[in-house]
């Protein structure tokens, strides 16, 4: 009988621990969700201040950020006027990554991984959210959450679920390890304002200045 | 580092009235003559005062990133280059120091404790008294127009190389201001610096080498 009532307690404990987990809650039935984005399909070119830290280094400029067809092109130059890096991604499913320049010191498998990965993840292609992905709203409705499994471990994004913006992108490593975090903000219809990517000892902050 | 000495070198060949390249150059016969003319007027600039427009061409992309901006320079080696658009940012070197102020973030170097900013201020004080042109760093050929002199400077060290085709450097024949500099890098890719209103010898203060967070 003790035996009994200690599995119904346990019982009824788990089922309000788990209510409480979505109290925030699954997406309601009958909710249209907008595609998230980060640049919206009339996004054509932006010109940002870029500032990247490396370690205890950090180098400064303007990046622009320019869609050419199918893919996006990135090109960070110092304030006066020398290349750092010219790379090229692909805005489709394959999503090509190609390094069209980029000054020796800072062609390090390290540095590169990281700007291949910020704007693998800025320019991605979310696709339609599938309920088959777990995902939730907050309790005012403003933030639905998405977590995928993407390059052998877990990504996740959130987004407003009206307007599609997408604020929050976290690649996770080996067990749920923060391999890249980005945050955007900002927002105007057709880009954010402000991106910053943080990688362990490496971080790439944009802002932008006009389009 | 690289990018002040780049960035320095450009200052070595500083100012100018606007100028189009309009007509054709061709190699110059009498370059003594010139390396000549081009240090006596170093020699007796005493300061310069001038604002640049900088574009940076990308070609693949088909856009001109414009920079717009003022510097001072005053003998022996104080310098103020300062970009007021699209973003603000300024380098100064004065007291020994090397400063550069991003938006209102100020970093401080000491020059005499870095083997590259030593070299950095040799060359400003080289490029003052009008012997760059014999820079051993630089292989330089010289040509002519009707209205100009073109210095084409291609670096030896591999360094540099890496990141610079070429530089090209426009002089007045009137005056033998520089007028346009052109860095042109592996590719397509090149900046092209222009110098207007400039002056020169007038007084310069202390203060204006100077950087606060106003």
């Amino acid at each position: 009988m003790i035996k009994r009532k200690d599995i119904f307690t346990k019982f009824t404990l788990l089922s309000l621990l788990v209510a409480m987990a979505f109290s925030m809650t699954a997406q309601p039935d009958g909710i249209k969700l907008s595609q998230p984005w980060v640049f919206s399909n009339s996004f054509e070119k932006g010109l940002f201040k870029a500032e990247m830290s490396i370690y205890d280094n950090s180098l400064s400029g303007l990046i622009i950020i320019k869609r050419t067809g199918e893919t996006f092109r990135a090109v960070f130059v110092s304030e006066i006027g020398i290349k750092y890096f010219d790379i090229e991604i692909g805005s489709n499913e394959t999503n090509d990554f190609t390094v069209h320049y980029i000054l020796e010191m800072l062609n390090r498998k390290q540095i590169t991984a990281f700007i291949e990965d910020t704007f693998r993840m800025l320019t991605m292609s979310f696709g339609e959210t599938k309920k088959e992905s777990s995902f939730l709203c907050d309790g005012s409705g403003n933030m639905v959450k998405v977590t995928k499994t993407q390059n052998h471990g877990k990504f996740r994004y959130d987004y407003h679920p009206n307007f599609g913006q997408v604020n929050t992108m976290i690649q996770f490593g080996f067990l749920k390890k923060t391999l890249i975090n980005i945050e955007l903000s900002e927002y105007d219809y057709l880009s954010p304002s402000l991106i910053v990517a943080k990688q362990k000892k490496m971080q790439l902050v944009l802002k932008q200045i006009e389009q | 580092m690289k990018k002040y000495r780049l960035f320095l070198l450009f200052l070595l060949f500083s100012s100018g009235l606007i100028a189009q390249q309009t007509d054709s150059f061709s190699p110059m016969q009498d370059v003594e003559a010139l390396k000549v003319e081009i240090k006596k007027v170093s020699e007796n600039t005493q300061s310069i005062q001038s604002d640049f427009i900088q574009e940076k061409h990308l070609s693949m992309l088909e856009e001109v990133i414009v920079s717009r901006g003022h510097f001072l320079f005053r003998k022996e080696n104080d310098v103020r280059w300062e970009y007021s658009s699209p973003i603000n940012y300024a380098i100064v070197i004065y007291d020994g120091k090397f400063r550069i102020k991003n938006d209102e973030k100020i970093s401080e170097f000491d020059i005499r404790s870095n083997a590259l900013f030593q070299q950095i201020n040799k060359m400003i004080v080289t490029a003052i008294r009008g012997d760059f042109v014999d820079n051993p760093e630089f292989e330089a050929s010289f040509f002519e127009s009707g209205k100009q002199y073109r210095v084409n400077l291609k670096a030896l060290n591999k360094q540099v190389a890496e990141m610079l085709a070429g530089i090209e450097i426009f002089f007045s024949k009137e005056t033998l201001a520089v007028e346009r500099v052109m860095f042109i890098e592996p590719g397509e890719d090149y900046t092209n610096i222009i110098f207007n209103n400039r002056k020169v010898n007038i007084e310069i203060t202390d203060k204006q080498f100077e950087l606060t967070n106003d």
